[in-house]
């Protein structure tokens, strides 16, 4: 297309990425965190990440009733009634249908993490919703319509706020991670079980800690998602979840600035191939690029950690 | 002990079975006509098929409780064993209710809006012995269950697909009582053309049967008439980020948007385009018609238009058949359910005119006369479409659908 | 006594707090403001849930049965019984599997003769057949090698693709298309299982998931393919009825001979050396390589045989209906086939027959059950409303369950419905 236009929309398509990939970055974390520290696929992450988009709506509609609809005010009290929401729904998990099989062979807590995200889904699908929800839009306005002017690009401020959220979060776990007390008590979990909880590290306590942390970022990143499309559904967490998947492995999985990565690579591929080729084969380009990451470099972009696997 | 638990449980699972099965034929024996009824009534999809095969389960319940409205009282020519002929007319059976002087039974299956599952329960309706079906919903469902019906010559009218290859099949037993994509399309494509004015459009489909193929005849419109569609392309139905696709339509210098697909994706679409800065006519067909739509994008959307059928709220013929339906389901119609309630009509008044079950000569019915729907007057013509397909272009008003004032 | 049941209790109460907004408020939005109010609904869930938990009081009460009979010896007179030391003995014999799929194949066909079997309840155990084609296939990988698949559905639409493209492009019969199938389904499990094989098993699971999104969405963007509608050929079903036998008849015949002869080549397998490095590999990767077990070779031919069988079941499937779609491979299809060997039991064939049995007939059966119940006057006296009424939403709390039954195996019986004993401890014990 010759469009005199076209270098901006390029530009726009390029943020769309980033946005998109920022998306499944704040998902994708939580994934690569507990692999780091279990070493096992949290499949029902997606899944709490959806609940942490219902709760916070719950919670403003509950609010909104009791005192009126004050953005601010409803919107952080949604948020974190939220994360302690997916925090309990991401512990109950742990308790539930992970602690007995840590010591199992990798088939089983991995089926049952699947038996729980498929739960969970046909859960909300059975009691809140078939159909999609969409986000009281009267609390998302201010972040949605505003934007910051850079160039030829407008950047709305959610759009500020995912990104910037990303990164704080991945430096935040970095900094948790390998320099904090709470860090080495993670890194030596994840080495050896056993061996830590011979040294005096809380083994129980800091698996259920990496889950309820994942599980309340997962929740902030459901806001952020149920803002940043308008629309809540039972199955969001699913799409999102495969492809932050993905990402993980794309970066290196139990990697954190790795997740990151991958998570942009995909989110750029997805943008790019919708302007190049027509949205219809973004699945395809992911798979493909999947494919070929595998083939080139089979541990992941930053590689995967195994001596320190957070 | 486990393994002593085994084989009784085996055998009970068995037995169980069998005796299910046959319950189902002992108890589906009778002397009753039997039509079968199925859409989509699980899954996301679940109340626009539940609510169209309620809209044919109430013309049903009419006609066996002998009080619909709509019947028309023919005086045929019936053939004695003697050789005299004589006239009878049809309310001496249909006083006693029912069809053909049987009560209608119906046998309603979900097809779960899978194309597999589908051919399934027509194969079930089918083995059934059902004389006609009313369904599918989805046209990836319809399609592939047409085959099983036309083989086993049984009659299907499908209230709610409207994807074209359906009747293009060729089949004899195959008909359709709402319009075809192509006619939807040609209406939104001219719509779009002649009256917006605009020569360059850009197309969304959600990849769907009913989705891509009313994109498809959009575009087909749009470029006959000497439009250019700058995109072209398709949205994954679980794809809820729409920046990147909005961000290329802004790109492309489009004047106007048509979404083929569903409210569902649709309504965030057009908010997300809103959002954006994209503030050219967004246009759209059936699958955005609902009240969720309108709920989404706003009571006073402007810029936003629909193709649909004629607006049956408007038609005195039809209020007594939404006031039925609101006593008896509690709720509301859904968009499919006067479309339900008609081919329900159109199958049984074809079967009394035909005074016989069997599929040739009721499908020579169909195709010979004019209907009275609560739609209007329905012919049906070779392929098994309707000859008027009454597309019209709506618009959001005071957060109301209303047809344009002038369409034709 | 409260000391022990403290935790529980706890447990309880905050499963009933961090469920209770989604049970029993609903969502109110107000859309003139784009606001959001909550209202006090409580979920139709609920009904199904209370239901569910007068499954359990039965359930308990069997189980209590149970422990009296183990306590007092109720049946022991029975287990004594020689038939029944017998048919335990069965269970060992490895060429006894075929006697069930053997059966699966007779009785129907017999049951015809007498008219017993009506052809939707063929056509139901037609589908039920190729279930267990795919749950064979798929304890290759997740019960023998000890890898986990999740895109399993993907190949099994491969191979129906493979044949209705073939159909519909260049004319091939379908015994033809049939063995091509086996040898492309396979040789697309081993291109795909090359790169992902080698690392450890989670990248499988993630691999082969996104080959089953990526077939379905290039499927459904490919024109020569039909798209989302799918190939619909000319024929109702390729098979033709013949000797005898109606189309569904000769369908059903097809799929129990492959059936039987997918469970003949899995056991034979599974009993020869192998078998016995597969086993090696799902207990204890690093011990088989240092005993020498070409492990990368082996879970690479476990994986591609897995590939192929489920390929063969699409061809079966597209034969048998005429009609393929990229609905074939939706996730769901991917988590029903894992479901049903979870359920059957871990690298046990014969498990696999009875999951997949079990989960595909049973809820079919409990769909039809409401209006069966409605034309018996005899079963609608003793059969209690609420339970009509929570199988008329069956097929949507389907899911539920399925999800559920997925970690309640993990839990409590890791090996299966029919597992050993030596597969649970396996499975407990890293």
């Amino acid at each position: 297309m010759t469009d005199p236009s076209s270098s901006s929309t390029l530009a726009e398509i390029i943020l769309d990425g980033i946005s998109r990939g920022a998306v499944y970055a704040l998902v994708a974390l939580g994934y690569t965190m507990v692999y780091g520290v279990l070493g096992m696929i949290n499949f029902a992450h997606g899944e709490i990440f959806m609940i942490g988009m219902f709760a916070c709506v719950y919670a403003i509609g509950l609010f909104s009733m009791a005192w009126g609809d004050h953005v601010l005010i409803n919107l952080v009290l949604g948020v974190l009634l939220a994360m302690v929401f997916s925090a309990a729904y991401g512990y109950a998990n742990e308790r539930i249908a992970y602690r007995r099989l840590r010591k199992a062979h990798v088939l089983a807590p991995l089926t049952s993490a699947i038996g729980i995200s498929t739960f969970l889904q046909y859960f909300i699908f059975l009691t809140v919703s078939k159909e999609k929800v969409q986000f009281p839009r009267y609390y998302s306005d201010f972040l949605t319509t505003h934007h910051l002017t850079l160039g030829s690009v407008e950047i709305t401020y959610l759009r500020l706020a995912i990104l910037g959220l990303t990164f704080l979060i991945m430096g935040g776990l970095f900094y948790l991670i390998h320099y904090t007390r709470l860090g080495i008590a993670l890194r030596a979990t994840a080495q050896d079980q056993l061996m830590a909880s011979l040294v005096g590290v809380p083994v129980d306590k800091i698996i259920a800690f990496t889950f309820i942390l994942g599980s309340a970022l997962a929740a902030v990143a459901g806001v952020m998602v149920a803002m940043y499309t308008n629309v809540l559904v039972f199955d969001a967490g699913y799409r999102v979840g495969l492809k932050a998947f993905t990402a993980a492995i794309l970066g290196g999985i139990g990697n954190v600035p790795g997740a990151v990565l991958g998570a942009m690579i995909l989110g750029l591929t997805e943008a790019l191939t919708t302007l190049q080729f027509g949205s219809e084969w973004n699945d395809v380009s992911t798979f493909a690029v999947l494919m070929l990451v595998l083939l080139l470099r089979p541990r992941g972009l930053l590689g995967e950690r195994v001596a320190d696997k957070v | 002990m486990r393994k002593l638990f085994l084989w009784p449980g085996l055998a009970l699972i068995v037995v169980v079975g069998v005796a299910l099965t046959a319950c189902q034929k002992s108890g589906g024996g009778g002397d009753t006509i039997k039509i079968g009824l199925a859409a989509v009534e699980s899954g996301s999809d679940a109340q626009i098929g539940s609510t169209m095969l309620q809209g044919s389960q109430i013309a049903v319940d009419e006609w066996n409780n002998n009080e619909t409205p709509l019947k028309t009282y023919h005086i045929v020519t019936e053939t004695k064993q003697d050789g005299s002929q004589v006239q009878v007319k049809l309310d001496e059976w249909n006083a006693k209710g029912g069809v053909l002087g049987k009560q209608i039974e119906t046998i309603s299956l979900d097809d779960e809006g899978k194309p597999d599952k589908a051919v399934n329960v027509a194969q079930t309706l089918v083995d059934d012995g059902v004389v006609g079906v009313l369904g599918h919903l989805n046209s990836g469902c319809t399609i592939p269950a047409s085959r099983v019906y036309n083989q086993a010559g049984i009659i299907q009218i499908t209230p709610g697909s409207t994807n074209p290859q359906y009747t293009e099949q060729g089949y004899p037993y195959a008909f359709r009582i709402c319009g075809r994509d192509d006619q939807q399309g040609a209406v939104a494509g001219a719509f779009l053309h002649d009256q917006l004015k605009l020569n360059k459009i850009a197309i969304l489909h959600n990849k769907t049967a009913y989705g891509e193929g009313l994109a498809t005849e959009v575009k087909k419109t749009f470029e006959s008439k000497g439009g250019t569609v700058v995109v072209f392309d398709g949205i994954g139905q679980d794809e809820n980020d729409y920046s990147a696709n909005v961000s290329k339509i802004k790109g492309s210098g489009a004047e106007a948007f048509f979404w083929g697909g569903m409210y569902g994706q649709g309504g965030p679409l057009c908010v997300k385009m809103r959002q954006a800065g994209v503030n050219i006519p967004f246009v759209s067909g059936d699958g955005c018609f609902d009240q969720s739509f309108i709920n989404t994008v706003g009571a006073s959307a402007p810029d936003v238009y629909l193709s649909f059928g004629r607006d049956y709220h408007k038609i005195p013929a039809a209020q007594p058949f939404l006031d039925k339906y609101k006593a008896k389901y509690g709720h509301d119609e859904g968009a499919y359910s006067v479309y339900g309630y008609d081919a329900a009509n159109v199958l049984l008044t074809a079967i009394a005119q035909a005074q016989t079950t069997d599929a040739d000569k009721v499908a020579a019915v169909m195709k010979s006369r004019a209907f009275d729907t609560i739609l209007g007057q329905v012919e049906f013509d070779a392929k098994g479409d309707t000859k008027t397909s009454g597309f019209v272009i709506w618009t959001i008003k005071d957060g109301k659908l209303q047809a344009l004032p002038d369409n034709p | 006594m409260l000391t022990r049941w403290r935790p529980y209790l706890l447990g309880l109460l905050g499963l009933a707090t961090i469920t209770f907004p989604f049970l029993w408020l609903q969502l109110a939005p107000d859309f003139a403001k784009n606001t959001v109010g909550v209202t006090w609904t409580p979920s139709h869930a609920l009904n199904f849930f209370g239901d569910l938990s007068t499954v359990f009081v039965v359930a308990l009460l069997i189980w209590l049965g149970n422990l009296g009979n183990r306590h007092f010896g109720w049946g022991r007179a029975l287990a004594r019984n020689s038939v029944w030391q017998k048919a335990d003995h069965l269970w060992t014999d490895y060429w006894a599997w075929l006697i069930v799929p053997l059966l699966f194949l007779i009785i129907p066909l017999n049951f015809r003769s007498i008219g017993f079997v009506s052809t939707s309840t063929l056509g139901l155990l037609t589908f039920a057949g190729l279930y267990m084609i795919l749950a064979v296939g798929l304890n290759i990988t997740v019960g023998m090698t000890g890898l986990l698949v999740l895109g399993y559905a993907g190949f099994y639409a491969f191979g129906a693709y493979l044949f209705a493209l073939t159909q519909q492009y260049i004319y091939f019969p379908w015994w033809m298309a049939a063995p091509l199938a086996f040898i492309f389904g396979g040789g697309a499990g081993y291109l795909l299982g090359l790169p992902c094989l080698r690392l450890r098993g989670d990248y499988l699971a993630i691999v082969t998931l996104g080959f089953a999104e990526a077939f379905r969405e290039l499927m459904r963007n490919l024109d020569f393919a039909g798209g989302d509608k799918g190939i619909v050929l000319k024929d109702n079903s390729i098979f033709q009825g013949c000797a005898g036998l109606t189309n569904s008849q000769v369908c059903f015949a097809v799929t129990a001979f492959a059936l039987v002869a997918t469970v003949f080549l899995v056991q034979r397998l599974f009993y020869s050396p192998v078998g016995r490095a597969w086993i090696a590999i799902r207990e204890n990767e690093v011990a088989a390589a240092a005993v020498g077990v070409p492990v990368v070779q082996m879970k690479l031919l476990a994986f591609s045989l897995s590939a192929a069988i489920a390929a063969v079941a699409g061809v079966i499937y597209g034969a048998k209906d005429g009609f393929v779609s990229p609905a074939m491979c939706e996730f769901q299809q991917s988590i029903m086939v894992l479901a049903m060997v979870i359920l059957g039991g871990l690298g046990n064939s014969y498990g696999a027959l009875f999951g997949a049995g079990l989960l595909y007939l049973v809820p079919e059966y409990l769909k039809v059950l409401p209006s069966a119940i409605q034309n018996n006057d005899a079963l609608a006296a003793i059969v209690p409303s609420f339970i009509r009424d929570s199988f008329q939403h069956l097929s949507d709390y389907r899911w539920l369950l399925f999800g559920a039954v997925m970690v309640i195996m993990m839990l409590y019986r890791p090996q299966g419905l029919l597992g050993s004993s030596r597969r649970k401890t396996e499975m407990l014990h890293r």
